[in-house]
């Protein structure tokens, strides 16, 4: 178990509920016991499911004791970001519009982990309508808090899921990520999150925000519990049109098989010549390159676009997309949405057909230029943050128009991306990179987060909860 | 007027018959914040113009990469 954090791991607690050293009830019972005493602090969740999850891990153990072990996943709990159908709950996408919306089936994602045994304890907070930027206190739900200090943004849209991970309220998280909304609260909260390639995972049953961009994937305190989460979640459903029928590769046999010999670039450009990141920033990012050197990597420099380019084009296509799916709410139930969130949409009614193609052709260029860089190296490097992670209350109402979104880039790209813990900043707050490899390759891109993450060793300090 | 700066459409009255196109109830506090978020919208779009561009770059006609080479 990490230090002081309350709960194993995944991989760990797998072990145990195998080999029948752990009970999936007494594993439920902690995180339920860290939920009532922290969450009141925290609000990572909205809704806590008590009843069902501890019912849902007797009846793991029972599986378990008669010889039926499903899986890793088996007697784990794992919080839900509140965008995904649950036959039976209400999803709200934290926004009182959708106040009252039950979803009569699950989605694939629910299904999959259901299926895998995990036990689903709770609906975890998210900015309304997973429109990132920042948190939202005109929502249905007030925003979830960062665990390092709770005076301090969680990033979003997956705030709940970070903060949750984070504090220890459960071993794994589902998010979703159309800009960032897996990888910035990965980032800010310090724990691991995988956006996959666009299409591995079903998005059926996940409240949309961008077509183009939508994707979903595990948050979870080490890349090695995020291959065991993505190992359920992968997969062709017909039922989402940008799945793809592709085979899932063993995302966590390879883990351990090392980085030798692979070519690593980094993406230094975003963080010192096209935004000027603080220095502990560039240190961090800059000492993923030279871990991995150490462990028998070769490390070069790739130059694409500046930033900004990237940002354009997100930025536009982006909200043009969230308008068009609440067009409807947005012109009758105009009362009922938080401020921030429908001044965000209505960005989306100002951009104009031929802006939003424009967009989309810059982005088959720019796209082209990350495939070049793989076809020159395995994995690239860049941060997941450009600034320390911003005061909770910070009011700004568009920021996501004027500051960079480093994680964009590979939103349009459609690539496989971890976002890992690469350092602290002198206050102790955590600092995330991104790790990018190419389409379909995941393993890659976990095993090389999975050797980072055990040779630098930073997995072992944990936030202080009050 | 679009200013020289920024050529695509930062225009008032087209800021202005966007909004009404949109059939959204906007109040005007809240038209007068995104008047501001329209000029850098705008802004950004123009950076998505490159002047010369081949007819041949077009928008994704799916957002969804092709499965690896060698299979169906």
């Amino acid at each position: 178990m990490t230090p002081d954090r309350g709960i194993p791991t995944i991989a760990e607690a797998a072990r145990q509920i195998k080999a029948g050293i752990l009970s999936p009830v007494s594993l439920t019972e902690t995180c339920l016991d860290r939920i009532e005493k922290y969450d009141p602090t925290i609000n990572a969740f909205h809704t806590v499911f008590i009843e069902e999850a501890r019912a849902t891990a007797k009846q793991a153990e029972s599986e378990i004791e008669a010889g039926n072990y499903r899986g890793p996943l088996h007697g784990i709990p794992i919080g839900i970001k509140d965008v995904f159908y649950m036959k039976g709950y209400k999803t709200t996408s934290n926004s009182r519009v959708m106040a009252e919306f039950e979803a009569d089936e699950d989605a694939a994602v629910i299904t999959k982990l259901r299926d895998a045994g995990a036990i689903l304890i709770g609906q975890l907070n998210t900015y309304e309508f997973t429109f990132g930027g920042r948190p939202t206190f005109d929502a249905l739900y007030p925003p979830a808090r960062n665990p390092w200090n709770i005076e301090r943004s969680t990033g979003g849209s997956s705030s709940g899921s970070g903060s949750a991970v984070a504090a220890g309220f459960c071993l794994g998280a589902l998010g979703s990520d159309a800009g960032g909304s897996i990888r910035t609260p990965s980032a800010f909260c310090g724990i691991a999150g995988m956006k996959a390639t666009y299409g591995r995972v079903s998005a059926f049953g996940d409240l949309p925000l961008s077509f183009s961009f939508d994707c979903v994937g595990p948050m979870t305190w080490t890349s090695e519990d995020s291959a065991l989460m993505l190992q359920v979640l992968a997969g062709y459903d017909e039922r989402d049109p940008g799945s793809v029928d592709t085979p899932v590769p063993d995302y966590v046999g390879p883990l351990n098989d090392g980085v030798r010999g692979l070519k690593v670039g980094v993406i230094r450009q975003f963080y010192t010549d096209d935004f000027e990141a603080p220095d502990e920033i560039v240190d961090a990012i800059d000492g993923i390159g030279e871990t991995l050197k150490e462990l028998g990597a070769t490390i070069g420099e790739v130059n694409v676009s500046p930033l900004g380019d990237w940002h354009a084009v997100g930025r536009t296509i982006l909200p043009a997309e969230a308008f068009a799916i609440h067009e409807e709410n947005l012109q009758n139930r105009w009362e009922e949405f938080g401020p921030l969130a429908r001044n965000r949409m209505m960005l989306g009614s100002l951009v104009r057909a031929v802006d939003y193609i424009q967009a989309q052709r810059r982005r088959t260029e720019l796209l082209g230029e990350i495939e070049a860089a793989l076809a020159e190296y395995d994995i690239l490097i860049t941060t997941a943050m450009l600034t320390p992670q911003p005061p909770l209350d910070d009011k700004a109402p568009f920021p996501f128009l004027d500051v960079p979104m480093i994680a964009v880039p590979f939103n349009l790209s459609l690539h496989p991306v971890q976002t890992v813990r690469a350092g602290f900043f002198d206050d102790g707050m955590p600092i995330g990179a991104q790790i990018v490899g190419r389409n379909w390759d995941e393993t890659t891109v976990l095993k090389v987060a999975h050797a980072f993450e055990k040779q630098a060793g930073l997995l072992n300090r944990c936030p202080k909860l009050a | 007027m679009a200013s020289d700066e920024n050529p695509v459409a930062d225009d008032d009255g087209m800021f202005e018959g966007l909004i009404r196109a949109s059939g959204v109830p906007v109040s005007e506090e809240e038209k007068q914040n995104l008047r501001k978020a329209y000029a850098s919208l705008m802004g950004l779009a123009a950076k998505t113009r490159k002047p010369g561009r081949s007819w041949d770059v077009r928008m994704l006609p799916i957002f969804m990469p092709k499965p690896p080479k060698g299979q169906d």
